[in-house]
Protein backbone atom coordinates (compact mmCIF):
# COMPACT_ATOMS: atom_id res chain seq x y z
CA UNK A 1 0.00 0.00 0.00
CA UNK A 2 1.61 3.35 -1.04
CA UNK A 3 0.91 6.77 -0.02
CA UNK A 4 -1.89 7.35 -2.67
CA UNK A 5 -3.52 4.26 -1.36
CA UNK A 6 -3.46 6.09 1.86
CA UNK A 7 -5.08 8.80 0.76
CA UNK A 8 -7.72 7.48 -1.19
CA UNK A 9 -8.87 5.69 1.71
CA UNK A 10 -9.24 8.74 4.17
CA UNK A 11 -11.16 11.55 3.34
CA UNK A 12 -13.18 13.24 5.89
CA UNK A 13 -15.30 14.69 3.01
CA UNK A 14 -17.17 11.60 2.22
CA UNK A 15 -18.16 11.61 5.71
CA UNK A 16 -22.02 11.23 6.15
CA UNK A 17 -23.94 13.53 8.35
CA UNK A 18 -24.32 12.65 11.89
CA UNK A 19 -28.13 12.25 11.49
CA UNK A 20 -27.81 10.01 8.08
CA UNK A 21 -28.45 6.87 9.41
CA UNK A 22 -31.91 8.15 11.24
CA UNK A 23 -32.65 10.19 8.23
CA UNK A 24 -32.02 6.57 6.35
CA UNK A 25 -34.23 4.87 8.71
CA UNK A 26 -37.49 7.51 8.53
CA UNK A 27 -37.12 7.12 4.96
CA UNK A 28 -37.25 3.22 4.97
CA UNK A 29 -40.23 3.89 7.76
CA UNK A 30 -42.25 6.61 5.26
CA UNK A 31 -42.26 4.81 2.57
CA UNK A 32 -43.45 1.51 3.94
CA UNK A 33 -45.79 3.13 5.29
CA UNK A 34 -46.74 4.84 1.91
CA UNK A 35 -46.18 1.52 0.43
CA UNK A 36 -48.28 -0.81 3.17
CA UNK A 37 -51.25 1.86 2.79
CA UNK A 38 -51.50 1.62 -1.45
CA UNK A 39 -51.68 -2.19 -1.57
CA UNK A 40 -53.97 -2.07 0.94
CA UNK A 41 -56.65 -0.04 -0.92
CA UNK A 42 -55.42 -2.10 -3.81
CA UNK A 43 -56.92 -5.04 -1.78
CA UNK A 44 -59.71 -3.41 -0.51
CA UNK A 45 -60.91 -2.04 -4.30
CA UNK A 46 -60.81 -5.65 -5.38
CA UNK A 47 -62.24 -7.86 -2.67
CA UNK A 48 -65.46 -5.06 -3.35
CA UNK A 49 -65.31 -5.44 -7.01
CA UNK A 50 -65.13 -8.98 -6.58
CA UNK A 51 -68.24 -9.19 -4.22
CA UNK A 52 -70.38 -6.20 -6.63
CA UNK A 53 -69.80 -9.31 -9.51
CA UNK A 54 -70.24 -12.02 -7.35
CA UNK A 55 -73.64 -11.23 -5.43
CA UNK A 56 -75.98 -11.43 -8.32
CA UNK A 57 -74.25 -14.78 -9.55
CA UNK A 58 -74.69 -16.39 -5.98
CA UNK A 59 -78.10 -14.83 -5.48
CA UNK A 60 -78.88 -16.81 -9.19
CA UNK A 61 -77.20 -19.82 -7.66
CA UNK A 62 -79.78 -19.83 -4.54
CA UNK A 63 -82.68 -20.07 -6.81
CA UNK A 64 -81.09 -23.40 -8.28
CA UNK A 65 -80.23 -25.41 -6.05
CA UNK A 66 -83.21 -27.63 -4.48
CA UNK A 67 -82.64 -28.66 -1.06
CA UNK A 68 -83.84 -31.78 0.10
CA UNK A 69 -86.48 -31.12 2.71
CA UNK A 70 -84.81 -33.54 5.67
CA UNK A 71 -81.76 -35.39 6.45
CA UNK A 72 -83.69 -38.17 7.80
CA UNK A 73 -84.94 -40.08 5.49
CA UNK A 74 -81.31 -40.12 4.23
CA UNK A 75 -79.95 -41.40 7.25
CA UNK A 76 -82.79 -43.97 8.10
CA UNK A 77 -81.86 -45.42 4.59
CA UNK A 78 -78.58 -45.01 5.06
CA UNK A 79 -77.92 -48.42 5.95
CA UNK A 80 -79.44 -50.04 2.67
CA UNK A 81 -78.10 -47.23 0.26
CA UNK A 82 -74.21 -48.60 1.75
CA UNK A 83 -75.17 -52.60 0.63
CA UNK A 84 -76.29 -50.68 -2.26
CA UNK A 85 -72.88 -49.07 -3.84
CA UNK A 86 -73.68 -49.14 -7.26
CA UNK A 87 -76.51 -47.40 -6.83
CA UNK A 88 -74.88 -44.44 -4.16
CA UNK A 89 -71.82 -43.88 -6.55
CA UNK A 90 -74.52 -43.32 -9.47
CA UNK A 91 -76.47 -41.09 -7.09
CA UNK A 92 -73.25 -39.06 -6.13
CA UNK A 93 -72.53 -38.78 -9.50
CA UNK A 94 -75.17 -37.30 -10.77
CA UNK A 95 -75.33 -34.96 -7.78
CA UNK A 96 -72.00 -33.96 -8.29
CA UNK A 97 -72.18 -33.30 -12.50
CA UNK A 98 -75.84 -31.57 -11.19
CA UNK A 99 -74.56 -28.83 -9.03
CA UNK A 100 -71.38 -28.20 -11.73
CA UNK A 101 -73.87 -27.42 -14.11
CA UNK A 102 -76.16 -25.11 -11.96
CA UNK A 103 -72.60 -23.56 -11.05
CA UNK A 104 -71.60 -23.07 -14.55
CA UNK A 105 -74.92 -21.79 -15.89
CA UNK A 106 -75.86 -19.50 -12.92
CA UNK A 107 -72.64 -17.71 -12.04
CA UNK A 108 -70.88 -17.24 -16.02
CA UNK A 109 -68.23 -15.04 -16.42
CA UNK A 110 -68.75 -11.83 -14.48
CA UNK A 111 -69.09 -14.08 -11.31
CA UNK A 112 -65.82 -15.93 -12.02
CA UNK A 113 -63.83 -12.74 -12.40
CA UNK A 114 -65.44 -11.47 -9.19
CA UNK A 115 -64.24 -14.55 -7.80
CA UNK A 116 -60.36 -14.34 -8.80
CA UNK A 117 -60.78 -10.24 -7.66
CA UNK A 118 -61.65 -11.21 -4.63
CA UNK A 119 -58.95 -14.27 -4.12
CA UNK A 120 -55.91 -11.61 -5.58
CA UNK A 121 -57.35 -8.82 -3.05
CA UNK A 122 -57.75 -11.18 -0.63
CA UNK A 123 -53.64 -12.80 -1.90
CA UNK A 124 -52.52 -8.83 -1.83
CA UNK A 125 -54.13 -7.97 1.50
CA UNK A 126 -52.71 -11.22 3.91
CA UNK A 127 -49.34 -10.54 1.75
CA UNK A 128 -49.37 -6.67 3.00
CA UNK A 129 -50.67 -7.29 6.79
CA UNK A 130 -49.01 -10.83 7.60
CA UNK A 131 -45.30 -10.63 5.13
CA UNK A 132 -43.78 -13.16 7.34
CA UNK A 133 -46.03 -16.47 6.08
CA UNK A 134 -43.94 -15.62 3.29
CA UNK A 135 -41.09 -17.07 5.08
CA UNK B 1 -12.64 -1.85 8.29
CA UNK B 2 -15.87 -3.33 6.58
CA UNK B 3 -18.76 -3.54 8.99
CA UNK B 4 -20.44 -6.86 9.42
CA UNK B 5 -23.21 -7.51 11.86
CA UNK B 6 -22.35 -10.54 14.55
CA UNK B 7 -25.52 -12.03 13.25
CA UNK B 8 -25.64 -10.74 10.32
CA UNK B 9 -26.98 -13.95 8.58
CA UNK B 10 -29.99 -14.21 11.06
CA UNK B 11 -30.63 -10.25 10.56
CA UNK B 12 -31.01 -10.59 6.85
CA UNK B 13 -33.45 -14.02 7.64
CA UNK B 14 -35.74 -12.03 9.70
CA UNK B 15 -35.48 -9.32 7.13
CA UNK B 16 -36.33 -11.70 4.32
CA UNK B 17 -39.44 -12.85 6.50
CA UNK B 18 -40.55 -9.17 6.53
CA UNK B 19 -39.00 -8.09 9.84
CA UNK B 20 -38.58 -4.34 9.62
CA UNK B 21 -36.74 -3.67 12.49
CA UNK B 22 -34.26 -6.29 11.24
CA UNK B 23 -34.06 -4.36 8.12
CA UNK B 24 -33.79 -0.98 9.93
CA UNK B 25 -30.71 -2.65 11.67
CA UNK B 26 -28.81 -3.54 8.11
CA UNK B 27 -29.45 0.25 7.50
CA UNK B 28 -28.01 1.21 10.79
CA UNK B 29 -25.22 -0.71 10.07
CA UNK B 30 -23.98 -0.20 6.21
CA UNK B 31 -25.37 3.15 5.63
CA UNK B 32 -22.80 4.84 6.21
CA UNK B 33 -20.16 2.78 4.51
CA UNK B 34 -22.50 3.01 1.47
CA UNK B 35 -22.44 6.98 1.76
CA UNK B 36 -19.32 7.21 1.55
CA UNK B 37 -18.91 4.79 -1.76
CA UNK B 38 -21.71 7.14 -3.17
CA UNK B 39 -20.48 10.23 -2.39
CA UNK B 40 -16.96 9.22 -3.93
CA UNK B 41 -18.38 8.22 -7.29
CA UNK B 42 -21.05 11.18 -7.80
CA UNK B 43 -19.50 14.28 -6.46
CA UNK B 44 -22.46 15.64 -4.66
CA UNK B 45 -24.08 15.20 -1.38
CA UNK B 46 -27.84 15.41 -1.81
CA UNK B 47 -27.39 13.14 -5.02
CA UNK B 48 -25.80 10.99 -2.76
CA UNK B 49 -28.56 10.97 0.06
CA UNK B 50 -31.17 10.01 -2.53
CA UNK B 51 -29.09 6.90 -4.25
CA UNK B 52 -28.93 5.69 -1.06
CA UNK B 53 -32.24 5.77 0.49
CA UNK B 54 -33.27 4.29 -3.23
CA UNK B 55 -30.59 1.84 -2.76
CA UNK B 56 -32.19 0.52 0.71
CA UNK B 57 -35.39 0.35 -0.48
CA UNK B 58 -35.08 -1.20 -3.17
CA UNK B 59 -33.23 -3.72 -1.28
CA UNK B 60 -35.69 -4.15 0.52
CA UNK B 61 -37.93 -4.60 -1.68
CA UNK B 62 -35.92 -7.49 -3.53
CA UNK B 63 -34.69 -9.27 -0.40
CA UNK B 64 -36.41 -12.23 -1.42
CA UNK B 65 -34.13 -12.86 -4.71
CA UNK B 66 -30.84 -12.52 -2.10
CA UNK B 67 -29.04 -15.32 -1.21
CA UNK B 68 -28.58 -15.19 2.16
CA UNK B 69 -25.24 -17.38 1.76
CA UNK B 70 -23.44 -14.73 -0.05
CA UNK B 71 -22.22 -11.17 1.48
CA UNK B 72 -25.02 -8.42 1.74
CA UNK B 73 -22.56 -5.80 1.11
CA UNK B 74 -21.75 -5.84 -2.41
CA UNK B 75 -25.39 -6.76 -3.20
CA UNK B 76 -26.68 -3.54 -1.41
CA UNK B 77 -23.59 -1.91 -3.74
CA UNK B 78 -24.48 -3.46 -6.77
CA UNK B 79 -27.86 -1.91 -5.93
CA UNK B 80 -26.80 1.18 -5.53
CA UNK B 81 -23.84 1.48 -8.38
CA UNK B 82 -26.85 0.74 -10.73
CA UNK B 83 -29.01 3.28 -9.77
CA UNK B 84 -25.47 5.59 -10.30
CA UNK B 85 -25.00 4.38 -13.59
CA UNK B 86 -28.67 5.29 -14.54
CA UNK B 87 -28.70 8.49 -13.43
CA UNK B 88 -25.41 9.14 -15.37
CA UNK B 89 -26.63 7.60 -18.24
CA UNK B 90 -29.59 9.96 -17.99
CA UNK B 91 -27.66 12.99 -17.27
CA UNK B 92 -24.54 12.63 -19.29
CA UNK B 93 -25.36 9.79 -22.06
CA UNK B 94 -22.80 7.75 -19.94
CA UNK B 95 -21.09 4.61 -21.66
CA UNK B 96 -18.31 2.35 -20.82
CA UNK B 97 -16.97 2.27 -24.05
CA UNK B 98 -15.75 6.09 -24.04
CA UNK B 99 -13.35 4.99 -21.23
CA UNK B 100 -10.44 5.05 -23.36
CA UNK B 101 -11.64 8.40 -24.50
CA UNK B 102 -12.19 9.63 -21.34
CA UNK B 103 -8.14 8.69 -20.26
CA UNK B 104 -6.55 10.84 -22.47
CA UNK B 105 -9.43 13.82 -21.64
CA UNK B 106 -8.35 14.58 -18.27
CA UNK B 107 -7.78 18.43 -17.81
CA UNK B 108 -4.34 19.50 -18.01
CA UNK B 109 -4.75 22.63 -15.23
CA UNK B 110 -2.17 25.02 -15.00
CA UNK B 111 -0.09 24.90 -11.99
CA UNK B 112 -0.80 26.33 -8.53
CA UNK B 113 1.40 28.22 -6.04
CA UNK B 114 3.97 25.95 -5.01
CA UNK B 115 1.47 24.87 -1.64
CA UNK B 116 3.15 22.73 1.25
CA UNK B 117 1.98 19.23 0.81
CA UNK B 118 0.14 18.79 4.35
CA UNK B 119 -3.06 16.38 4.26
CA UNK B 120 -5.24 18.71 4.06
CA UNK B 121 -3.86 20.31 0.96
CA UNK B 122 -3.28 17.03 -0.38
CA UNK B 123 -6.70 15.72 0.39
CA UNK B 124 -8.02 19.01 -1.53
CA UNK B 125 -5.56 17.91 -4.79
CA UNK B 126 -7.20 14.50 -4.63
CA UNK B 127 -10.46 15.33 -4.37
CA UNK B 128 -10.22 17.74 -7.51
CA UNK B 129 -8.24 15.16 -8.91
CA UNK B 130 -11.10 12.33 -8.61
CA UNK B 131 -13.64 14.22 -9.42
CA UNK B 132 -12.21 14.95 -13.05
CA UNK B 133 -11.75 11.14 -13.53
CA UNK B 134 -13.93 8.86 -15.78
CA UNK B 135 -16.46 8.04 -14.11
CA UNK B 136 -15.71 4.31 -14.52
CA UNK B 137 -12.64 5.06 -12.48
CA UNK B 138 -13.83 7.06 -10.00
CA UNK B 139 -16.43 3.60 -9.05
CA UNK B 140 -13.54 1.35 -9.17
CA UNK B 141 -11.78 3.66 -6.93
CA UNK B 142 -15.16 4.07 -4.52
CA UNK B 143 -15.71 0.33 -4.40
CA UNK B 144 -11.83 -0.31 -3.79
CA UNK B 145 -11.03 2.16 -1.32
CA UNK B 146 -14.58 3.36 0.12
CA UNK B 147 -16.45 0.38 0.09
CA UNK B 148 -13.03 -2.42 0.73
CA UNK B 149 -14.41 -4.49 -1.55
CA UNK B 150 -11.44 -7.26 -2.93
CA UNK B 151 -11.30 -7.03 -6.74
CA UNK B 152 -13.34 -9.97 -7.14
CA UNK B 153 -16.32 -8.40 -5.60
CA UNK B 154 -15.74 -5.08 -7.72
CA UNK B 155 -15.60 -7.32 -10.76
CA UNK B 156 -18.92 -9.34 -9.46
CA UNK B 157 -20.53 -5.63 -8.85
CA UNK B 158 -19.77 -4.34 -11.88
CA UNK B 159 -20.02 -7.03 -14.37
CA UNK B 160 -16.41 -6.91 -15.69
CA UNK B 161 -13.33 -9.23 -15.84
CA UNK B 162 -11.25 -9.07 -12.34
CA UNK B 163 -7.83 -8.34 -14.80
CA UNK B 164 -9.98 -5.08 -16.31
CA UNK B 165 -10.52 -3.97 -12.54
CA UNK B 166 -6.92 -4.08 -12.13
CA UNK B 167 -6.19 -2.29 -15.21
CA UNK B 168 -8.53 0.32 -14.22
CA UNK B 169 -7.63 0.76 -10.91
CA UNK B 170 -3.88 0.87 -12.33
CA UNK B 171 -4.85 3.86 -14.60
CA UNK B 172 -6.82 5.70 -12.48
CA UNK B 173 -4.00 6.05 -9.82
CA UNK B 174 -1.81 6.79 -12.53
CA UNK B 175 -4.24 9.58 -14.02
CA UNK B 176 -4.58 10.79 -10.17
CA UNK B 177 -0.62 11.17 -9.69
CA UNK B 178 -0.37 12.85 -12.92
CA UNK B 179 -3.14 15.43 -11.92
CA UNK B 180 -1.89 16.47 -8.92
CA UNK B 181 1.94 16.84 -10.38
CA UNK B 182 -0.04 19.03 -12.89
CA UNK B 183 -1.56 20.83 -10.09
CA UNK B 184 0.93 21.59 -7.31
CA UNK B 185 3.76 21.82 -10.17
CA UNK B 186 5.58 19.07 -8.32
CA UNK B 187 7.34 15.78 -10.24
CA UNK B 188 6.74 13.26 -8.06
CA UNK B 189 4.15 14.99 -5.63
CA UNK B 190 2.91 11.82 -4.27
CA UNK B 191 5.57 9.07 -5.12
CA UNK B 192 4.53 5.65 -5.46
Amino acid sequence: MDRLDLYLAKNPKDEPPDDFQAMVRMHFRRRQRKFRIIRAGVSFSLVCLGIFFVIPGIANLNGHILLPPSGLPILENLGKELLNLEGLFGQSWQGMNGLSYTMQSSLGITSSLGLVAIGLGSLIGIDSFFPRLRA
Amino acid sequence: MKPQHANEKEIIRRAQAGDENAFEELIRVYSPVLYRVVRRMSCDPQETESIVQEAFWRTWRSLGKYNNDAPFFPYLVTIAVNLQRDLWRKEQGYSEIDVEAEFTQVKDTQPGPDRLSEDREVLEYLEDAINQLPLIYRTVIALRYQGEMSYDEIAKTLKLPVNTVRTYLFRAKQLLRKHMEVQNGQAGFIPG
